[in-house]
């Protein structure tokens, strides 16, 4: 065991060791030195039996030092108890320790005072054993009346008392080295274990502390000071006993008086600081009760906050008067409470009015006394307002429409709303620290950390599974189709992934239904195209046959007839192929794939080489882009808008010109013709199915193709439109994507 | 030497327009009309004690109830005794897809039916031109097996 070196045992071995090692140089001393008599005579050497004393004294001090073994406590006891016999055996005057040692006739008698106050210092050992109150004030008494005759015999040898008299033998008996000695004993008491809390008292930082450790000094240095100067002075013959008084009244007067002005000020300050920090604790709510919550006191803050105003509070039961709402059972903040001395947590009261009140409550186990049942102080701050904007808060995300789950940099589900609980089919709060994963489709569960992971180290807000088809895996084993925008989340240094869930099930249920839709018109669009035309054939057919057969016996009106049946059974015939491409265009569509416009240009200009040559049209070429796009119906496009640029012409020469200028993000690609253009209130008519202009006497046609066009280029995502001059001309614009860039 | 030829198809209007365009070629002696694969076989066979007949060619359409034209083709390329037998195939069908299945079954000819009369008329008379004056045909005494 390593000794130990705290302060008060420091304190307490310093002058227990001193006193031990002094009386055993004066026993050396006394031991055959003929100087030791005239030692003692001087006053500085202690006798014998005093010097014995001083060993048994310090010996017993050691023994009671702190920590020390109950043992060793004992032996203390016993030599306190030894000290008390030698100081009693002084007490006969024919026999006493004194005569015991040899040439006793030679050796001085100890002093009275010496033995009284040997006596007292034993009692304070002897007090020092027991811990407990009575051992404590039986020290303070023992010390007491030990530093009495101390401070008697140094002074006396101090200001040079002359035992001339019976009294003044007695405060001169003892030697200066052994009042000394006693004095620094009773200061190495002061680091026992009983007096714990006079230490304390000593170096507190209260008023009363202050004020002693400032007033002992100075006063002990004052008056032992005034008192040797006065003496100085009427021994040198300086002035008379009269003078001497009054210069030592008037010295200690002034000095110490106006000390205690200085400390008072000092203690009124430090008051006041007090003061007004209770006064800020008025507006706090603080309410002290004891354990069992009978109200003690009641201050501002709490009649503001509860309504109840002091007199009537005080003296009622806390519980009752709030009806608190405890975090936990009351019985476990108790028990809690008495364990660590304080509590804290969120309390609801109710106020006098019944509205609640929540506060964040601070709970503290105070005992002013040892003796008094330690009382509760409660600090309660009003945290109603924080709490209702948090409800709110609370509130909208419950409601949000859509699911919400925080998740931690773990993967750990530190938030989830009802809509999300309900999306993944699980009860109130059970999703809570549940991990993320235990959400997602067992099919990709072991890539997704890996996605997480991904996600944090490029956190931004974006929709997640970009292009995928994503699921929910349910409580029940069951999936739902889900989408997911994620967003990242810092909280307190923490970084955290917001994942808003929205159920579409139904929007999947619509687009399910309208993929079959699309496909029930697709094979309806094949049945139409050869079942619907069969008959329109045979119709064609016989009536060409009939004129064939019979054709020399029909007038010229019957021809008529027959011919406008034969037209219009090839236009119905006509209307169902155009109707027909009009419907693949969403059903038959080809993927949108880097196309080469010349190139669709040039496909587009064969197919209508017949009309070009027939029309005798001058086609001007600028060069094309490469676009995103479909090429077999970008080329139906581009046939159909030069095709009819051939077939409305004026009466010069047609000139088509195509090219291309870049608009914002697309391209526009432009069809310029100089031929009888359209009037303006027409523009937007034109690209509606069946809405034709002229009549087919004038102008063959279904009224389709420009509706076809329109549907081809919305699908690719452009806009189609015609800026026209009746007379002029016609310039149909469409736009498209530009083809991503090439890859060198 | 007779020429004669098997019709194998279900419309009736088309039935009548074919027999009409193939009497405008006055080539043909005979023309047996059979509405489906299954009628075409036994005709080719002889069933329910017809005697077996054996036309220069057969006109075959393709889409037709109980069997079609394809599943004819297969069955009649698969029997030793009439595979070696020539077949136009005569149908509005333009899809790629069903040409190169018949090519891929055995036709010998794949041609559309034109909307228009005359056009039609025209390639039924190029059809029976090329098989019975310009190409060269197995004669019904010369095929093995035939009585």
């Amino acid at each position: 065991m390593s000794p130990d070196r705290s302060l008060p045992s420091l304190l307490l071995k310093i002058p227990a060791s001193l006193a031990a090692l002094a009386g055993a140089a004066a026993l050396w001393l006394w031991h055959g030195h003929t100087a030791a008599a005239g030692l003692h005579a001087s006053g500085w050497l202690p006798t014998p039996v005093g010097a014995v004393g001083l060993i048994v004294a310090g010996l017993a001090v050691w023994a009671v030092r702190p920590g020390a073994a109950t043992v060793s406590r004992g032996v203390g006891g016993i030599l306190a108890l030894l000290l008390v016999g030698i100081a009693v055996l002084r007490t006969i005057p024919t026999f006493g320790p004194d005569t015991i040692f040899r040439g006793a006739e030679r050796w001085p008698r100890m002093s009275v005072g010496t033995a009284s106050a040997l006596f007292a210092f034993a009692l304070a050992v002897a007090g020092s054993i027991f811990a407990d109150g009575r051992g404590r004030r039986l020290v303070v008494l023992g010390l007491a009346a030990t530093v009495l005759p101390a401070l008697f015999a140094l002074l006396g040898h101090l200001y040079g008392v002359r035992p001339d008299s019976f009294i003044s033998g007695l405060v001169t008996g003892m030697p200066a080295s052994t009042s000394i000695l006693l004095l620094l004993l009773v200061i190495g008491m002061l680091g026992t274990d009983a007096m714990e809390e006079t230490r304390g008292f000593l170096g507190a930082p209260t008023p009363g502390g202050r004020l002693m450790r400032r007033l002992v000094p100075a006063i002990v240095v004052v008056m032992v000071g005034a008192g040797w100067i006065r003496l100085l002075g009427q021994r040198i013959g300086w002035y008379g006993t009269e003078f001497g008084v009054t210069i030592l009244v008037s010295t200690c007067l002034v000095i110490l008086i106006s000390m205690v002005v200085m400390i008072a000020r000092s203690i009124d300050q430090s008051d006041a600081r007090d003061r007004s920090q209770a006064a800020m604790l008025r507006l706090a709510n603080v309410v002290t009760r004891s354990q069992d919550g009978t109200v003690l006191s009641w201050n501002v803050g709490s009649e503001r906050l509860y309504g109840w105003r002091a007199e009537e509070a005080v003296g009622r039961n806390v519980h009752e008067l709030l009806h608190p709402d405890y975090p936990l059972p009351l019985a476990e903040i108790t028990a809690r409470l008495a364990q660590e001395g304080h509590w804290a947590g969120e309390v609801i009261h109710h106020a006098r009015d019944g509205s609640p009140r929540f506060v964040a409550s601070h709970w503290v186990l105070h005992q002013e006394d040892p003796r008094d049942a330690p009382i509760v102080l409660e600090m309660n701050t009003d945290v109603t307002a924080r709490r209702g904007a948090e409800a709110r808060f609370a509130a909208v995300v419950e409601a949000a429409p859509s699911g919400m789950v925080m998740v931690d940099d773990r993967g750990v589900i530190t938030l989830a709303n009802r809509e999300a609980e309900r999306i993944f089919a699980y009860a109130r709060g059970e999703l809570l620290g549940r991990r993320i994963e235990e959400l997602v489709p067992r099919r990709v569960r072991e890539r997704h950390p890996g996605y997480r992971e991904q996600y944090t180290e490029a956190a931004a807000a974006r929709s997640m599974g970009a292009g995928r088809d994503l699921y929910g895996l349910r409580q029940d084993g069951s999936e739902i189709p889900v989408e997911i925008g994620l967003n990242p989340v810092t909280w307190g240094g923490e970084r955290s992934t917001l994942a808003t869930v929205v159920d579409i099930t139904q929007r999947k249920r619509a687009e399910d239904e309208l993929r079959r839709s699309n496909e029930e018109l697709e094979r309806f669009a094949y049945v139409a195209s050869h079942d619907l035309q069969e008959p329109l054939r045979t119709v064609t057919s016989y009536m060409q046959l009939f004129v064939r057969r019979y054709g020399g016996g029909i007038d010229g009106d019957g021809r008529e007839f027959i011919e406008f049946a034969v037209q219009g059974a090839q236009r119905m015939q006509r209307l169902i192929e155009d109707l027909l491409s009009f419907s693949r265009v969403g059903t038959r569509g080809g993927a949108m794939v880097p196309v080469d416009l010349d190139g669709v240009v040039d496909l587009s200009l064969a197919d209508l080489a017949a009309a070009v040559r027939e029309a005798d049209a001058e086609i001007v070429r600028m060069p094309l882009p490469a676009v995103l796009a479909d090429p077999g119906q970008i080329q139906q496009v581009i046939t159909n808008l030069v095709g009819n640029a051939l077939k409305f012409r004026g009466a010069e020469r047609p000139r088509i010109i195509i090219d291309a200028v870049r608009d914002d993000a697309r391209w526009a690609i432009r069809i310029a013709d100089n031929g009888i253009g359209i009037q303006p209130e027409y523009a937007d008519r034109i690209f509606i199915i069946f809405q034709r202009l002229h009549t087919r006497e004038e102008y063959p046609g279904t009224g389709v193709g420009l509706a076809l066009c329109r549907k081809i280029v919305e699908r690719h995502g452009g806009r189609i439109g015609v800026v026209s001059e009746p007379g002029r001309g016609s310039t149909f614009t469409f736009t498209l994507a530009p083809a991503p860039e090439a890859v060198p | 030497m007779s020429i004669r030829i098997l019709l194998v198809e279900d419309n009736a209007p088309d039935v009548r327009l074919t027999i009409e365009a193939l009497r405008e070629t006055k080539r043909i002696d005979e023309t047996v009309v059979v509405p489906d694969g299954v009628a075409a076989l036994n005709t080719l066979r002889g069933a329910e004690g017809k005697e077996p007949f054996t036309p220069d060619l057969i006109l075959l359409d393709l889409n037709m109830p109980r069997m079609d034209g394809r599943e004819f083709l297969a069955a009649l390329r698969s029997d030793p005794s009439l595979r070696h037998l020539p077949v136009t195939v005569l149908t509005t069908s333009q899809a790629e897809q069903d040409v190169l299945a018949c090519y891929r079954l055995g036709a010998n000819t794949y041609v559309t039916k034109s909307a228009d009369l005359d056009r039609f008329f025209e390639v039924i008379g190029q059809v029976t031109n090329f098989w019975f004056s310009t190409a060269h045909i197995p004669t019904a005494e010369a095929t093995p097996g035939h009585a």
